[in-house]
């Protein structure tokens, strides 16, 4: 009898153990949830405290992840907004986000690309609701679903994900800026199941123009052949925002719903875009180091130095074109004359 | 027969979004499928079983069913009212459950005399603490359980009830405390996706 309830005891521990370190998920939850509790993210120092200036055109602050703030001249303008240490209550993000919430002076916009936890935060959207409730809140038709009812004015754009729909969704202009609802290859939904297998509809990029500056931001997406050249040939954009992971295969374009280094530095030859900062990588780990993508990323722009990913024209090496930011990083890309 | 036929159709119905542009490509088949499926999943729950001197826990399931949720911070382009596939944030966010729970006590009731089988039906108002509710939310309602007790003769008790949720309002914990000596509290999980 004792014989059999140690074989049985062994039998069980050794399934819990195949299942736990053979189940990346399973494996990488259950660290999650262990760090969220008693960890705390990395820091960032020397945060910027003024990250709106008087003399400036276009400028981009990488919080981290996919939350960047721009601004362009007047207009202050915040991207997937996610200021929380423990993203979607379970995984604790490698490195703080790089700015305090209380240091943004005005807000015009809040772009939300998607609904997925690392894009969209309920908790930091309560809180940019208190400190300014007169910002307008742009969202793809369907993530209306995962909100609830703010202050802010919120605005919901027809997407436009593939040919069929031409790749170029609808526009809405707010306070003089042009926000427009462009090609994004990925999912709606946030809970898992309805992203997953429900194929619920919520996701975009956006075109921000104001005042002859043009911005794109992908949102998450995979590559396309086609999609970006026909962006790229509408919009003569300053600046690109483009996600680079996750990817296992950094070198290659990228899976069905990620774009991998290589694939991001495609699109930015295919948008002939004068600027590109990479995003999505850093704060959360996927698969090794959260870095990884951007380090492969610069790694191709050195190996690829003037010539182009695609065999496109570019006007300028790589090196000169990409911005690798740190958290908490602002770059001014253009200055008032 | 065909009266309650009508009726299951116009909530199915109803339940449905009803909007619906280009880029819509949900797959409502597995959607409502999967769906139906997660809510056969019981949540654990213990009810307290006693007669004048003895007292003990019983084992038991639950299931979740929110016939109606009313939210009260619903956007502009949203509604208010749900049935049955209840949306986690207009939830957790602030809102009116009118819930139905069938039990069933897998160890039965020793002392008390009650059936094992019990079906509970009330309302709950729900309130976001963390997160705007994602993280924490909280619950505090009443209902009224419909259970027969064979020593007494009596055919149910009320019970105010409160919980607490986690984890996108898909986890949580229920308490509830019953007018009635012979079972006066549960303490159960809250397991219910959408």
């Amino acid at each position: 009898m004792i014989l059999m309830k140690t074989r049985t005891g062994i039998i069980v521990f050794i399934i819990a153990m195949v299942t736990i370190n053979g189940c990346w998920p399973v494996r990488v939850g259950i660290k999650s949830i262990g760090e969220s509790i008693f960890e705390e993210p990395e820091k960032v120092t020397n945060k910027i405290r003024d990250p709106i200036k008087d003399n400036v055109r276009l400028s981009a602050l990488w919080v981290g992840h996919s939350t960047v703030l721009l601004q362009i001249e007047d207009k202050v303008i915040l991207i997937d907004p996610v200021f929380e240490d423990v993203i979607s209550g379970v995984v604790l993000r490698k490195v703080e986000a790089g700015l305090d919430m209380k240091d943004i002076p005005r807000l015009d916009l809040v772009l939300v690309s998607h609904a997925h936890m690392d894009h969209m935060s309920l908790g930091s959207l309560k809180d940019i609701d208190k400190r300014f409730p007169k910002a307008s809140l742009i969202i793809p038709m369907g993530a209306e679903e995962y909100l609830p009812s703010y202050d802010m004015d919120m605005i919901r754009l027809k997407t436009a994900n593939s040919e069929a729909l031409g790749y170029i969704g609808e526009t809405k202009e707010i306070g003089g800026v042009k926000v427009t609802a462009v090609f994004a290859l990925h999912q709606g939904g946030r809970y898992g199941l309805d992203s997953y297998t429900w194929n619920v509809p919520g996701c975009t990029g956006y075109i921000i123009e104001y005042n002859g500056i043009t911005v794109f931001y992908a949102g998450d997406t995979t590559y396309d052949d086609n999609a970006y050249k026909v962006i790229g040939n509408k919009y003569k954009i300053d600046l690109a925002l483009i996600p680079v992971g996750p990817c296992r295969e950094c070198e290659t374009d990228g899976s069905f719903y990620h774009l991998a280094s290589l694939g991001a530095l495609k699109v930015f030859d295919q948008l002939k875009a004068e600027y590109m900062i990479p995003v999505h990588y850093g704060a959360l780990e996927y698969f090794d180091d959260s870095n990884i993508p951007v380090y492969v990323l610069k790694d191709l722009a050195e190996r690829y130095g003037s010539n182009s990913a695609t065999g496109m024209a570019i006007s300028k090496p790589y090196s000169e074109g990409i911005k690798i930011l740190k958290e908490g990083e602002q770059y001014i890309f253009k200055y008032k004359e | 027969m065909k009266k309650p036929r009508t009726f299951l159709a116009l909530i199915f119905l109803l339940s449905i979004k009803l909007s619906s542009f280009a880029q819509d490509n949900t797959d409502y088949g597995k959607m409502y499928t999967s769906w139906a499926l997660f809510q056969l999943v019981p949540s654990p729950v213990i009810f307290q079983d006693s007669d004048n001197r003895n007292s003990k826990v019983q084992f038991g399931l639950r299931w979740q069913l929110i016939p109606l949720n009313i939210s009260f911070r619903s956007n502009k382009y949203t509604t208010a009212f749900q049935f049955f596939k209840i949306n986690p944030v207009r939830r957790f966010t602030g809102s009116m459950d009118i819930f139905v729970q069938p039990e069933w006590s897998l160890t039965g009731f020793k002392y008390s005399g009650l059936s094992r089988f019990g079906i509970s039906a009330g309302s709950r108002l729900i309130f976001p603490i963390k997160g705007d509710g994602e993280k924490i939310s909280f619950s505090l309602g009443g209902k009224y359980t419909h259970r027969k007790d064979a020593l007494t003769g009596k055919n149910g008790y009320w019970s105010a009830e409160g919980g607490i949720y986690f984890l996108f309002g898909f986890v949580g914990l229920q308490f509830s405390y019953n007018f009635d000596d012979r079972s006066k509290y549960n303490i159960g999980f809250y397991l219910k996706y959408f």
